[in-house]
């Protein structure tokens, strides 16, 4: 198939251009122009979960269990939706503090405890070197896979100590000199290391895609469809693989590793490496929540085809079905597959490697060396003038012995686990981390000595039920530890212990790892006191909202040139000054070296130092030489106080503010309505003086006439006359609607109720009309009952609008067949009365503005004016509105229009007590 | 929809989650019978999985805050 060279080739590109695209994604983020600052990007990296235990392991579980793979899978994607908040908080409290590991995160909560945060290294370091050695044994068993074709490997085939059999451990050494070219480029450990981020979301991509080709393949090339390999697996008697019963585990194991797996996908180091540490914005986590499910799904879709595909292929043939990934393929002859699919098994493997050497480094200096180191006085590191070389130095030593230590580890016991089974017991590491940082952001009673028991305590109970009897299954301890217990005492059986027997060890071991951990973390809070120095970390932590960037945890002095040094050493005299002029020129300040330093800037130092040798160590440092820095309780809960009253005075004046702007705003707007008033107060003076001017000027004229010309012709002159008294009548008219208008309006309008019949009041109106209706010989149609309910409302007011609106219909329609139909309709609950004539009709866009005051139809109200005064369904809207009624007009069949209003009936019996709101028409109070 | 009841949404979802992928839910769905050659157990893990994801995507997709609001943006609610 592949000889060795080619394998060596192809490998050697691979990791070149992983190379090439770290060397890039690093390029990019030095010009400022990140190519990882967006969510896909994040959540691709994320993806870091699936390792080559993914790749090549779930097919060998689910070969084995059916669906036992899932949990593994679900999990995650449950606790994605938690993201929302423990995820997010995790984040602010990351970039509010300068946290540069998850050691250094639970110290940093527990007062920057050093012992915290050294037992957090080893617990992950311990926990994490089976883990890198499954990545190790994954790339090497399909090396071993492919030179030894066409023979097929047998399960548990140690792969040959050839010297190719030792290509794993050059890529090993590759990956070493991946790790420390990307991963240590800053000292300060909180910086991104973009370059490598951009490199895993390219791994993400590879592993995806070879898996979901070798799915596809295997599916639709070799069999005809899903339905087809599942029909033909239950056929051949593994149909029990797709049941719950065929995985082998009981729904107590199902729902552990359900658990277990959300909680690793947040707090292995390598999750936390990714989500935390080298998240670059908050609102890249939005869209993580659901791509990083999905992308899980899509990446396990074709795992139980294969599973059950490689089953079918090699019937009987005891294959070591953790490579059938591989050996499907190859099977088949499919060359160009079989290297997709090893290069995606190497991408899932390195991508892990790397992630977990680089956070392991940074912990295993900043928390447990550095501090070591320091303590150490014939090394005289204090005394050192640079240190920050050596810092690199140990992190880059450490990502070399790390994965050295992965490859002895591989070597001596890695062959007696499946892959699966190895990653869960690093989970189980991981998950001792779970109870002092989800209680320690939440809970700000979590305590040091609680957590730090109850660590102990997990990590101890992990130790004896996981790890020692991998190593007794290795041969390295007596096998009857396992099945007799130690010293032959049943009851201390580490995989059954105090006789809890039948769980899987897995189960077994979260198990009762949870329960001591979380009652000494829990109880012991309860009953020890904190330090002052913890409170203060705890509040800082838990309300991480309110206090970012609030209290000066610095109350001591300290000269600038002292910090200055101290800083220098540790990160390197160039950042140092770089980082004070940044700060100076930030608050236009200048710092003279003999200076006393703002508590700002020791606060800036601290972050500092603490982004290169962790939070313990920086504060320590900070400690020499800040003098009178120590807290007494009093003091912290000051600080406290403090904080937390600036913060809610703050807060006050942020809702003042927003309250007097919101006033603001009211009087502007109240402003701006009394302008508009004012400017149709003004518009209604003008309109109303112009009204009565026209008549009055036609009056004057005709009268200047008759007065000047007193020989005219009788006939000319009572035609003047005529004219004069039919003016003064309009113009009286104009002047009683002008006085209604502004009664109404004003609410000094006096109703005089009475019990009435409509009908008789449209009767009345009619008869009142009827003279004009005679005049144009206008038909009238009538549709109303003989009698109507009574009504209670103003008789005389009630009638004015009917008139109104009949000599309106009078007015328009044609002189001879004109038509005008009265109708009134009768509903529970009110009556509606209809005026509806033949006119030429209203249209449509002047419906409403025939309502508003001298709105005259079908032109402005200087020329051709009929005789209303413009004023009059004004008043007919103020009335009916007065009873509770509307007013409207519309089209009406054929043509024409029609007015109809409505009076409520059980209203009228008691108009409203107060005119209905006045919209729009207060000049009538300056009239 | 405010930040707050997104919470609340995924937070339901989280529990829904932890009930359709626990006892008693699969025992109901690890039946004998196949739907197209395909088993009903497959069906609904990978169907109640792929649920799961496009609810969470639609609770924190619908009506996000433009990207130049903040997340403490989407709080106060214009005037008017």
């Amino acid at each position: 198939m592949l000889d060795a060279w080619s394998l060596l080739l192809v490998s050697s590109l691979y990791l070149a251009v992983l190379f090439a695209v770290a060397h890039y994604g690093d390029r990019r983020a030095d010009q400022g122009r990140s190519i990882i600052n967006n969510p896909y990007i994040y959540a691709l990296s994320l993806a870091v979960y699936c390792t080559g235990w993914t790749f090549y392991g779930s097919v060998g579980r689910a070969a084995a269990g059916g669906v036992a793979f899932l949990p593994i899978y679900l999990g995650p994607t449950l606790m994605a939706a938690l993201w929302w908040f423990v995820l997010r908080k995790m984040l602010r409290i990351t970039k509010a503090y300068g946290v540069t590991s998850i050691a250094d995160f639970i110290g940093a909560r527990y007062g920057k405890s050093g012992l915290l945060a050294g037992l957090v290294t080893v617990i992950a370091v311990v926990g994490t070197v089976p883990y890198l050695s499954l990545q190790l044994k994954a790339i090497s068993a399909s090396i071993a896979v492919i030179l030894a074709y066409p023979e097929l490997p047998q399960p548990g085939a140690v792969p040959g100590a050839s010297f190719w059999g030792d290509l794993a451990l050059y890529v090993t050494l590759l990956m070493a000199a991946f790790s420390i070219l990307f991963g240590t480029r800053h000292i300060d450990a909180t910086e991104h290391h973009q370059g490598l981020v951009a490199a895993i979301a390219f791994e993400s991509v590879i592993k995806l895609v070879a898996f979901l080709a070798v799915g596809l393949f295997v599916t639709f090339g070799l069999y005809d469809g899903f339905g087809d390999i599942f029909s033909r697996a239950i056929a051949a008697g593994h149909g029990h693989l797709l049941t719950f019963s065929g995985t082998g585990t009981g729904y107590a194991d199902w729902f552990a590793v359900v658990f277990l797996s959300g909680l690793a996908i947040l707090f292995l180091p390598r999750q936390f490496q990714v989500a935390v540490l080298e998240n670059i914005n908050e609102r890249h986590l939005n869209k993580a929540i659901w791509l990083l499910p999905l992308y899980l799904l899509l990446i396990n879709l074709f795992v139980l085809p294969v599973a059950l595909g490689g089953l079918l292929r090699f019937p009987g043939v005891g294959v070591d079905a953790d490579t059938l990934v591989l050996t499907l393929p190859m099977a088949e002859g499919q060359r160009a597959l079989t290297v997709l699919i090893y290069l995606g098994g190497l991408s899932a493997a390195t991508a892990m490697v790397i992630v977990e050497t680089v956070a392991l480094s940074t912990m295993f200096c900043n928390d447990l060396l550095m501090p070591a180191l320091l303590r150490v006085p014939w090394l005289r590191l204090n005394e050192r003038a640079d240190l920050s070389g050596l810092l690199l130095a140990i992190r880059r030593g450490a990502i070399l012995a790390m994965l050295l230590l992965a490859y002895a580890y591989f070597k001596v016991v890695g062959a007696s686990y499946s892959l699966a089974t190895t990653g869960l017991v690093s989970f189980c590491a991981a998950a001792q981390f779970a109870p002092p940082i989800l209680f320690g952001i939440y809970w700000k009673g979590a305590t040091r000595s609680g957590a730090l028991l109850g660590l102990l305590a997990g990590f101890g109970i992990w130790i004896y039920t996981l790890l020692l009897p991998a190593l007794a299954r290795s041969g390295w301890l007596a096998a009857e530890f396992i099945e007799a217990g130690p010293f032959g005492i049943a009851f201390l059986q580490p995989q059954a212990l105090f006789g809890l027997a039948g769980l899987d060890p897995i189960t077994h071991c979260l198990l009762w790892s949870m329960l001591a951990n979380l009652a000494l973390l829990i109880g012991w809070s309860l009953i020890a006191r904190q330090s002052s120095y913890e409170q203060l970390q705890a509040s800082l932590f838990v309300d991480v909202d309110r206090l970012a960037g609030g209290p000066h945890l610095w109350r001591g002095t300290a000269r600038v040139a002292d910090l200055r040094a101290l800083l220098a050493r540790y990160i390197g005299p160039d950042r140092a000054e770089q980082a004070f002029a940044r700060h100076a020129r930030a608050r236009g300040l200048t710092l003279p070296a003999d200076a006393e330093a703002d508590p700002d800037l020791i606060t800036l130092a601290e972050r500092l130092l603490a982004g290169a040798i962790g939070a313990a160590s920086g504060r320590v440092m900070i400690a020499t030489v800040v003098k009178g820095a120590s807290f007494g309780p009093d003091e912290v809960m000051a600080i406290l106080d403090e904080a937390s009253q600036r913060i809610e005075y703050s807060r006050q004046l942020e809702q003042q503010r927003a309250a007097l702007e919101a006033a603001g705003e009211e009087l502007r707007r109240a402003n701006q309505r009394l302008t508009e008033l004012d400017h149709m107060k003004d518009d209604f003076l003008s309109t109303v003086s112009h009204e009565l001017r026209t008549p009055l000027t036609s009056i004057r004229s005709f009268s200047e006439i008759l007065l000047d010309n007193p020989d005219l012709a009788l006939a000319e002159r009572s035609q003047f006359l005529g004219i004069v008294v039919k003016e003064s009548e309009r113009l009286t008219r104009l002047i009683n609607d002008i006085l209604d208008m502004s009664r109404i309006e004003s609410g000094r309008m006096e109703w005089y109720l009475t019990e009435c019949d409509p009908v008789m009041v449209i009767e009345d109106a009619l008869a009142a009309t009827s003279s004009l209706f005679h005049e144009k010989a206008i038909t009238i149609e009538r549709h109303m009952p003989a009698e109507g309910p009574t009504i209670t409302a103003d008789r005389d007011r009630l009638m004015q609008v009917v008139v109104n609106l009949l000599s309106n219909a009078a007015k328009f329609v044609e002189r001879g067949q004109g038509r005008v139909r009265v109708v009134l309709t009768v509903q529970p609950d009110r009556l509606t009365v209809g005026v509806e004539d033949n006119g030429p009709g209203i249209p449509a866009d002047q419906a409403e503005a025939v309502f508003e005051k001298f709105h005259q139809v079908g032109g402005n109200t200087t020329t051709k004016k009929p005789s209303g005064s413009g004023l009059g369904l004004t008043i007919c809207r103020r009335i009916v509105e007065h009873f509770g009624g509307r007013i409207w007009a519309e089209p009406a069949a054929p043509h024409g229009a029609a007015f109809r209003f409505t009076l409520p009936l059980a209203a009228t019996g008691a108009p409203a007590a107060e005119p209905p709101p006045v919209a729009e028409q207060p000049a009538s109070r300056a009239s | 929809m405010g930040e707050q009841d997104r919470g609340k949404r995924l937070i339901a979802l989280f529990l829904l989650g932890m009930a359709l992928f626990n006892f008693p839910l699969l025992v109901v769905a690890s039946a004998g019978w196949t739907v197209l050659g395909l088993p009903p157990l497959i069906l609904y893990l990978f169907g109640a999985w792929l649920g799961l994801i496009l609810l969470m995507a639609l609770i924190i997709e619908r009506r996000a805050p433009g990207p130049t609001a903040g997340p403490a943006a989407a709080s106060p609610p214009e005037p008017r």
